[in-house]
């Protein structure tokens, strides 16, 4: 059938997401690529255009640190779609629920609780005591219905043989979700043909679930209509986009911390009629930053008092402080078992193969193949600082060794995992190219998964770091209806 | 022996002060040694405090001014029931520091932190005073050389100050005699934290009673050192005196920082001056126990433990 | 609304409003002096009706159209300038993006990217009243997607006062600049100043003969139902302000200031010939930067902005007294 486009498609060895070993559509995919495939080089161009046409005029962008010139970049999204099919999200949806309900149980346990998992010597307590994430300022902070995660994006990568894996949890303050939203309306636009061919499922409704879940969260006292604000560090931080996204989506106040007073433990809002008063802050600065006369870093991005209001229960904080001991890189292993431990499950999504460095044996079979193995630091996000041993060279991989035996604690190791590919646009054809893929999971009345999620994609070739930070491109996430998988069938 | 204890701070800026946000950390906390009677913090300009307990276990009161302002004064009144210290704990063998799961309660107490940060001078003097394998006697040891290496001088020092610095210097004051006795005991992979409290006592460096009912003193600083099978053993190494009677708690931590008696926010630029006084009374037990009423109108009372009432019936 | 929020608006409209009317200015006299070279010396006066001369003064250009075109356009260190008005306007409606509707912010930001990607040194060397008119253009189709799309919430209020207090202030401004040139010129001077804020031909169906300069300073500083005038532009403010909804019930400074504005123009005795215009307009152009201060204080800055730094520490700990 691949007569056009995608005529001598090269699948490389890898799990191709849209073309199977036989070189033929996977089932479900059949319309999407059947399309591609019908078109010319030049309708590929054009498509092209459009779409940058539109991410440009309507400002879709996000922003790169350390750049002399333009800190704000036009967001890269890829016309390929990744598709999900029903019945590989029905496993992602549960296994996603399953998780960020055990890593809410483990911050309660943690924080309001017994640390009965600690007593039990489920999870070392040495390890979370250690951990930069571990916040001992939000010790019997008490969060409403321990929605400590109230947004999760969780990492899922699938390898050559066809399995989902998740890769690391991020728990604090997940980004990338307003770009979901902003890619499929960009390609409702630009690839309305290809749009119609299939059933997809909606992720409009975010905004609305997110502001549910927020609301859920406010304190008994707010009453049934609380008042939600976002508050962002401001213009100049990375995810600002994101920031005035959801705020717009969500119909709330975008704030910053000097638009918020803090009043007898009671946080207002300044207003041209004067303070008033709010009940839920869906914030999306870092813990140290959030209350400047608690965690002395002399920065102004934050609120005077805000961390007094939130332990007085006048004000809820979400995600909630402190949520960064679970999604320790070094802590991370110890997921599946926390599943296993509060809710006596099974898991359902297993972690990707994980060497822990605090542990001698681990740490020199590790190192031993180091070149094999990617190294990544346990505190940060968004790709800093991984060492990937197959691409580093010999003078980034000593420096592995030395920076791992010097903190053993501060390091973990991986497999590398050959993530899966999907056809991607390159040079007026068609490549594959490695795709990770970042649903988000809101913790609200009840668990929600927003059927989609955000594929990042390694556009340059071969390379397998998928951060926008470093050089990644994105691409929408379409999860098939029921339906469309018995039609194709 | 009962205590009463008024522990006053004035702030005055030479601007005005338009907002702050301050914790306070001042209560004297109840455990074995001692019992907190009542504790009242008086705030003005007035405004009303969160009470809540840390991580560490100390009182914490919370509280924001939100009208310009050029002084704040933070008045902690507190009364205290205390005892002399337990025995010695017997002699202990080092062995014991490497059981896992002491380890493992006392891990946050064996780490590096910014005020207990050795370097090589504390870690030889660690070996100096370590005492073959008795782990009681090598922490005597530090106090020891902690008292010999150190000169008591007010005011030589500030908060934030290298413990190798303090070391090789030679003087300083409670904090520093703390810090360096809690850095060189984890050097030597003993648990050990700092204390925050108050001292009944003529003389902060030589800590020696009085005949005095009243003193004026400052807040005192000293150590406590985990020992398996016992618990923690405290030492007040600026002053050689056993930690008893007229030593008073606040709360403790892995250093200063955990135990600030006031931190926070404020708005602006105006300097600031910082006043401190702190008054002990020695009650004597025929006596009615009557905490001093100071010229406030705003008040937080809270009773912790016996009633007022009860205490007449005594 | 949130009173960031509120001040942003404003200041985006005024910036806004400031790009298109320093384009209208420009392109007048950049005129006057084509037509009639000898008018030269009105770039000097111009910088010092805009306030901006002592700036000038800094920046070492020469006082010309080549000097003053640029520093008025295309200068990024002139807050002023065409090209930093839009720059802040952008910045302003950028840190309010929820608040306002996409077609506002996308409007605002091709012209942003238009005028970074062209060559304005060459635009004033060459046919500047494409620039003039492309400024123009761009300006009213960001206050058309104002218009069409924004609702009519405070919002809007406050970015429309912003208009309106800039729109007001340059009107006068530009009749101070022109007015000696008027009094002394001839009947296409006087028209020119009209035509700049394209006015000619309602003042022409106004006053079908008199065109003297009396009645077309009386005509842009207070007609009733020319949408640049003067009068017509803080009348229009005054009920917008009044309209606000999210606001301190009661009347504040900022009406006080307005309203005794208004009145001294409104029944100033114009059309007698009496007033001297140049005072009158410096004066008018004090009373509208007072209401916009008076805005500040009472919406903006309603409740103090702080710096903060941490609380001085007990240092005094463990002395003896």
């Amino acid at each position: 059938m691949t007569s056009g486009l995608l005529d001598g498609y090269d699948q490389g060895g890898f799990f191709d997401e849209a073309i199977g070993e036989d070189g033929t559509a996977r089932s479900g995919q059949e319309n999407l690529v059947g399309w591609f495939d019908a078109l010319s080089a030049d309708d590929l161009r054009y498509h092209s255009t459009l779409r940058d046409d539109l991410l440009l005029s309507r400002g879709i962008t996000f922003t790169v640190y350390g750049e002399s010139q333009g800190i704000e970049r036009t967001w890269p999204m890829d016309l390929f779609p990744r598709v999900i099919t029903a019945a590989e999200w029905t496993v992602l949806e549960q296994g996603l629920a399953q998780r960020v309900n055990a890593v809410n149980r483990f911050l309660e346990d943690l924080y309001v609780g017994e640390q009965a998992i600690l007593e039990d010597g489920v999870v070392p307590r040495w390890l979370v005591m250690s951990s930069a994430g571990f916040e001992r300022e939000a010790f019997n902070v008490a969060v409403p219905n321990g929605a400590r995660c109230l947004v999760s994006g969780i990492d899922i990568v699938r390898g050559a043989d066809g399995k989902f894996l998740v890769l690391e949890d991020n728990l604090r303050n997940p980004s990338g979700v307003s770009y979901v939203l902003e890619n499929r309306a960009t390609m409702a636009r630009v690839l309305t043909g290809a749009f119609e061919e299939m059933a997809i499922r909606s992720v409009d409704h975010y905004g609305r679930s997110l502001l549910a879940a927020l609301k859920h969260a406010a304190p008994p006292a707010a009453g049934d209509d609380p008042v939600v604000c976002v508050l962002t560090p401001g213009i100049y931080n990375s995810a600002y986009f994101e920031h005035a996204f959801l705020a717009r989506q969500m119909g709330v106040e975008l704030v910053e911390g000097r638009d918020l007073v803090v009043d007898d433990h009671i946080v207002a809002m300044r207003t041209t009629g004067g303070l008033r008063r709010v009940d839920v802050i869906y914030r999306r600065i870092d813990d140290h930053f959030l209350d400047p006369a608690v965690f002395d870093t002399g920065s102004t991005l934050g609120v005077p008092g805000l961390m007094a209001a939130v332990r007085a229960g006048t004000v809820t904080v979400s995600n909630a402080v402190g949520n960064g001991v679970a999604d320790d890189k070094a802590v991370y292993p110890y997921v599946p078992a926390m599943i296993d431990y509060y809710l006596g499950e099974e898991p359902i999504l297993p972690n990707a193969t994980t060497y822990v460095l605090w542990d001698d044996d681990q740490r020199a079979a590790a190192l031993a193949r180091a070149n094999e193995l990617v190294w990544k630091p346990v505190a940060e996000s968004g790709g800093y600082g991984i060492v990937i041993g197959p691409s580093a060279t010999d003078e980034e991989l000593a420096g592995v060794h030395t920076t791992v035996e010097a903190d053993p604690r501060g390091w973990i190791a991986q497999e590398v995992v050959q993530l899966s590919r999907v056809p991607s646009c390159v040079d007026g054809g068609l490549e594959g190219r490695h795709v990770d893929l970042r649903p988000f999971i809101l913790t609200g009345e009840s668990i929600e998964v927003l059927p989609g999620g955000l594929t990042r994609v390694a556009m340059r070739k071969g390379s397998l770091i998928v951060n926008s930070s470093q050089g990644g491109g994105s691409k929408d996430t379409w999860v098939l209806e029921d339906q469309a998988t018995g039609a194709a069938g | 022996m009962r205590l009463d204890i008024s522990n006053r701070t004035l702030y005055r800026f030479d601007d005005i002060v338009r907002e702050s946000q301050n914790e306070v950390r001042t209560c004297p906390i109840s455990d074995s040694r001692q019992h907190l009677i009542a504790y009242r913090l008086s705030l003005a300009p007035a405004s009303r405090s969160l009470a809540f307990y840390d991580y560490w276990g100390t009182r914490v009161d919370a509280f924001g001014i939100r009208e310009p302002h050029i002084s704040m004064e933070i008045v902690a009144e507190a009364a205290v029931e205390t005892s002399e210290a337990g025995p010695r704990p017997e002699p202990c063998e080092w062995e014991g520091l490497f059981d896992p799961s002491f380890r493992d309660l006392h891990l946050e107490y064996l780490e590096r932190t910014p005020h207990a940060d050795w370097g090589d001078r504390l870690s030889e003097a660690g070996l100096e005073a370590r005492d073959g394998d008795d782990l009681v006697a090598t922490v005597v040891g530090i106090h020891d050389l902690v008292r010999e290496r150190m000169i008591y001088e007010t005011g030589s020092t500030h908060i934030g100050i290298d413990v190798e610095k303090v070391l090789s210097d030679g003087h300083g004051v409670c904090q520093d005699f703390a810090h360096l006795s809690v850095a060189i005991c984890r050097s030597l992979g003993v648990p050990a934290r700092y204390v925050s409290g108050y001292l009944f006592t003529a003389s902060d460096e030589t800590g020696e009673d009085t005949d005095h009912d009243v003193v004026d003193v400052e807040t005192h600083a000293w150590f406590e050192a985990a020992i398996p099978g016992y618990g923690w053993m405290a030492m007040d190494p600026t002053n050689g005196h056993e930690v008893g009677a007229r030593h008073v708690k606040i709360g403790h931590g892995r250093d200063y920082d955990d135990v600030p008696p006031l931190r926070g926010s404020v708005s602006g630029e105006a300097g600031t001056e910082v006043d401190t006084s702190v008054e002990i009374r020695r009650m004597d037990p025929s006596h009615q126990a009557t905490v001093v009423q100071p010229p406030l109108t705003h008040t937080d009372m809270e009773h912790l433990g016996f009633q007022p009432q009860q205490q007449q019936q005594q | 609304m949130l009173a960031r929020h509120a001040e942003s608006l404003f200041w985006a409209g005024r910036y806004l409003e400031r790009a298109e009317d320093t384009a209208r200015i420009l392109d007048a006299t950049q005129h006057a002096t084509i037509i009639r070279p000898s008018a030269a010396e009105q770039w000097g006066d111009l910088l010092i009706v805009l306030r901006i001369h002592e700036e000038f003064k800094d920046t070492g250009g020469e006082v010309d159209w080549r000097g003053v075109g640029n520093f008025l356009v295309a200068d990024p260190e002139n807050p002023g300038s065409i090209v930093s008005a839009i720059q802040t306007a952008r910045e302003n409606l950028r840190s309010v993006r929820e608040q306002i509707p996409s077609e506002v912010w996308e409007t605002a930001n091709r012209f942003h990217l238009e005028l970074s990607s062209r060559d304005l040194a060459a635009d004033l060397d060459g046919e500047p009243y494409t620039l003039f008119d492309l400024v123009k253009t761009h300006c009213q189709t960001i206050s058309g997607a104002i218009e069409q799309n924004m609702p009519r919430s405070d919002g809007y209020r406050f970015l429309t006062i912003g208009v309106l207090i800039e729109r007001a202030l340059m009107t006068s401004r530009l009749l101070n600049i022109r007015w000696g040139h008027m009094t002394a010129g001839t009947f296409e001077d006087a028209m020119l100043t009209l035509s700049s804020v394209s006015a000619a031909e309602a003042f022409r169906r106004r006053h079908q003969s008199a065109a003297g300069p009396v009645a077309i300073s009386s005509f842009l500083l207070r007609d009733a139902l020319f949408p640049r005038s003067t009068l017509y532009c803080l009348s229009r403010a005054e009920l917008l302000l009044d309209n606000l909804v999210d606001r301190v019930p009661g009347r504040g400074r900022t009406e006080t200031v307005l309203g005794r504005v208004r009145s001294s123009l409104e029944f100033a005795e114009l059309d007698e010939g009496s007033v001297d215009i140049p005072t009158f307009c410096a004066e008018l152009d004090d009373g509208i930067r007072q209401v916009a201060n008076a805005m500040a204080r009472q919406y903006f800055r309603n409740v103090d902005q702080l710096s903060i730094r941490p609380q001085a520490t007990v240092v005094s700990l463990g002395g003896h007294r």
